[in-house]
């Protein structure tokens, strides 16, 4: 009996130290302030280089359906953005779908003045 | 010579709860986006770090990492309304609380993206469910002390998880996300629905599969 039950705290044990290294190992988000302080003991604050998608946060501006919700201005090279982007601006509403094409439309005249 | 009396731009920069308060609270359109900027610049380094570590193993990690990121960024913002940084009064501790709120949304998209690349039918589905109730509980992102990690055993845990599939590892990871790699312990009935929806098989199945991970991880961490 007395092995048995130490056979299940040693199991416990080594689930919990997995666990934890999971958390703290990149293998799992770190969730909580002592497992994000870990996470950067052990690899440091040293961001790495990002890819061209998240240099600028204009996804924040373009992916995003509540943009209204965000309150955000929309400039008229967010909207080149978003009608380059086929299909996306579907989702946007009617004001801002309609603001986009007459901002497209200005632009286009401009250039064949 | 010329002699601009134009002011010089100066770069404000605000500290984390300047601009958590400030994005919630501000009504000028232009001063919101730039808080947000400020917000996006400071953590999105940190998040993409994590987001790539956990998408390494998984197909097309980097574009997996880079929807999440982005993801991850479009929901804080979203909820930024509910975090309330205010309750902890140590200017210090800010970053940290931040990255670990940042870092259970990143989990939550996660869970999303991976779902809908496995299978399109859940995606609607966990969009309707409601977040981790968790998620706006600020106490808790501050957790229990760590007991500590040796290096050596990091490297074993790191080998061991390369020698399981995609799907093994999956299901290990949600178990012990919720500290449940206990057979005595059982995952939350949402998380074991999502792991069986996406895969496609009963729970027995899924606790089987977990069992067989783990085993194959202790016999390389602890018997080699």
């Amino acid at each position: 009996m007395k092995t048995k039950n130490a056979d299940k705290s040693k199991d416990n044990q080594q689930n919990k130290l997995i666990e934890t290294t999971l958390k703290t190992s990149g293998f799992l988000f770190p969730k909580t302030v002592e497992e994000v302080k870990e996470y950067e003991r052990v690899y440091g604050t040293t961001d790495i280089i990002l890819p061209l998608e998240l240099q600028e946060p204009t996804f924040l501006y373009t992916k995003s359906i509540e943009v209204q919700n965000l309150n955000l201005e929309i400039l008229p090279s967010d909207n080149f953005a978003m009608a380059a982007r086929e299909g996306v601006s579907n989702n946007l509403p009617e004001e801002i779908q309609r603001k986009i094409i007459e901002d497209i439309k200005k632009a286009e005249q401009k250039r064949l003045k | 010579m010329e002699i601009s009396l134009e002011p010089k731009s100066t770069k404000v920069i605000f500290s984390e709860l300047q601009i958590i308060e400030g994005i919630k609270a501000a009504n000028n359109e232009k001063l919101i986006r730039i808080l947000q900027n400020q917000f996006y610049h400071k953590y999105k380094g940190y998040v993409y770090k994590v987001t790539l570590c956990n998408c390494i193993g998984f197909h097309d990690s980097q574009q997996f990492a880079i929807d999440i990121t982005q993801q991850t960024f479009i929901n804080a913002l979203k909820k930024i309304k509910d975090f309330d940084l205010s309750k902890e009064k140590n200017q210090d501790k800010h970053q940290y609380l931040i990255k670990a709120w940042l870092g259970r949304i990143a989990f939550n998209c996660f869970k999303k993206e991976y779902a809908e690349r496995k299978d399109v039918i859940y995606l609607d589905d966990l969009t309707t469910q409601p977040e981790d109730e968790k998620i706006d509980l600020f106490e808790s992102l501050y957790g229990d002390e760590l007991i500590e990690i040796p290096n050596e055993f990091r490297t074993k845990l790191n080998e061991a998880m390369n020698l399981l599939t995609e799907e093994q590892k999956h299901i290990l990871l949600v178990h012990a996300d919720e500290e449940c790699l206990n057979n005595s312990l059982h995952l939350s009935d949402e998380a074991m629905e999502y792991l069986c929806k996406t895969y496609n098989t009963s729970s027995a199945n899924i606790r089987q599969i977990k069992k067989r991970a783990l085993d194959k991880i202790k016999d390389n961490c602890f018997n080699k």
